[in-house]
């Protein structure tokens, strides 16, 4: 036998109004308020009492939203589902999936008949033949292509997606360079994504990069070579910083940054 | 504001009139607005949650259960889910800060929350430091229990307590 002051003291109702719970959690507060009328109260009682807390806060949104949003919900095939079980999903893809294979099958079926009469009538056969070899041919180079593009976007552009992430731009006008510093806070890394900037000559010098702490301690975080085809290169890591530099040095055992040999720089924004 | 019953109001939004839209949006498309601004800072971003949040209330409308809270907790969540979506996974904000979220700061940059904020710190200043702290997260600006355990440093258990006794507190001084 539950408790009933105890359920509704254990803070489950406000959670469920609050939309915090799992489906399976949210599911057994509904089995258990549909035993006990005062656990529906409760959650009903609560769910009002946010509702006017929200209206509060409200904030009148500017005129022209009324109109946008009535197009909005009006537009055809536009409609993000709050929640579709699996079985409905799946269910959608495959009716899906049958329509587009009937569709493409007919028209694959139609578009073969007319080409091998049409052919026929002609005579050119061999010449369309060719054609769609070479066209198949450039078809698969092009999804070659496609793929290596997406996994070097993948691999490049993925630490862009990390949750909590601080940017620098990095750039001079001297050396007309410009890179992005992204700066993961979560894990103090610090990688480089480098647009601009002259390749090093790896046997004589290094590019060196630095922090400038709100004390004015300068620290070299690591050092790198730059060859244009590594966009994105993990340098090191830092805790704190209110400016990065990058040198090129000769020098690998320099202990500051050489501003003869400033190659980019950037303030860390707040 | 014209007063409207739920059921007249879902029923005229699965008929797709256009007067229950209205009626809609007269009636939650501000305090939606006031959620989805909080929760993304930029008027914009604000903007395009609200319409996203629209568009799934107006599309899901038939699938609303009146035993599981009001209509406006229902909307609401489907408009805080949208604005966390957008600030964690969307390209508009790539983050936002804990310590951004400080009211004098929102209403720094965003002088249209300086109003609304005003009316409701009155209230919430009514309530005891710590459960306040909970609510405005929970709540107003859309944290997980976990995130604000995390945030305040303090135990889950203690940060769903909180919550219930502010909602309580809250009960009390506005009814």
């Amino acid at each position: 036998m539950i408790d009933i002051n105890k359920y509704i003291q254990s803070g489950i109702i406000e959670e469920y109004v609050l939309n915090n719970l799992s489906e399976v959690d949210r599911g057994e507060v509904e089995r258990i308020a549909s035993l006990h009328p005062e656990i529906a109260n409760e959650i009903f009682e609560t769910s009002e009492s946010l509702s006017l807390y929200g209206k509060l806060g409200a904030v009148t949104a500017p005129a022209y939203m009324q109109e946008r949003l009535w197009e909005a919900v009006n537009k055809p095939n536009i409609a993000p589902k709050v929640k579709t079980t699996n079985a409905q999903a799946n269910k959608k893809i495959k009716s899906t999936n049958w329509a587009k294979y009937s569709a493409v099958a007919a028209f694959s079926l139609i578009t073969f008949l007319a080409l091998f009469w049409g052919v026929k009538a002609s005579n050119k056969l061999a010449e369309i033949e060719a054609t769609v070899k070479q066209l198949k041919t450039n078809n698969e180079e092009i999804n070659e292509k496609l793929i290596v593009l997406q996994k070097l976007v993948d691999d490049n552009y993925s630490i862009y997606r990390l949750p909590n992430i601080k940017l620098v731009i990095l750039n001079s006008y001297k050396s007309k360079s410009l890179a992005i510093l992204i700066w993961d806070k979560d894990q103090n890394d610090i990688y480089l994504d480098i647009k601009v900037m002259e390749e090093n000559d790896v046997e004589k010098e290094k590019y060196h990069l630095w922090s400038i702490t709100d004390i004015g301690l300068q620290s070299r975080i690591g050092t790198f070579d730059y060859k244009s085809e590594n966009r994105i290169i993990k340098v090191g890591e830092v805790e704190g910083a209110v400016q990065f530099q990058v040198t090129r040095e000769s020098d690998m055992n320099v202990k500051r940054p050489n501003a003869a040999n400033l190659i980019l720089k950037g303030n860390v924004g707040y | 504001m014209q007063k409207v019953e739920t059921p007249d109001l879902v029923q005229g939004l699965i008929d797709k009139d256009r007067k229950s839209f209205d009626t809609l949006y007269q009636n939650y498309s501000s305090a939606l607005y006031g959620i989805a601004l909080r929760i993304t800072k930029v008027n914009e971003v604000a903007e395009d949650v609200l319409q996203e949040a629209f568009v799934k209330i107006y599309k899901n409308i038939d699938r609303y259960d009146s035993s599981r809270g009001t209509l406006f907790t229902w909307m609401l969540n489907i408009c805080r889910n949208s604005a966390i979506d957008k600030i964690r996974y969307g390209r508009e904000i790539k983050n936002v800060p804990f310590d951004t979220l400080d009211l004098g700061l929102s209403a720094e940059t965003n002088p249209e929350l300086e109003l609304a904020n005003s009316e409701l710190w009155k209230v919430l200043d009514n309530l005891n430091e710590d459960h306040k702290e909970v609510l405005k997260l929970s709540y107003y600006f859309g944290y997980s229990h976990k995130e604000i355990s995390e945030i305040l440093d303090i135990p889950f258990g203690t940060v769903k307590s909180k919550i219930r006794i502010a909602i309580r507190e809250l009960r009390k001084i506005y009814p």
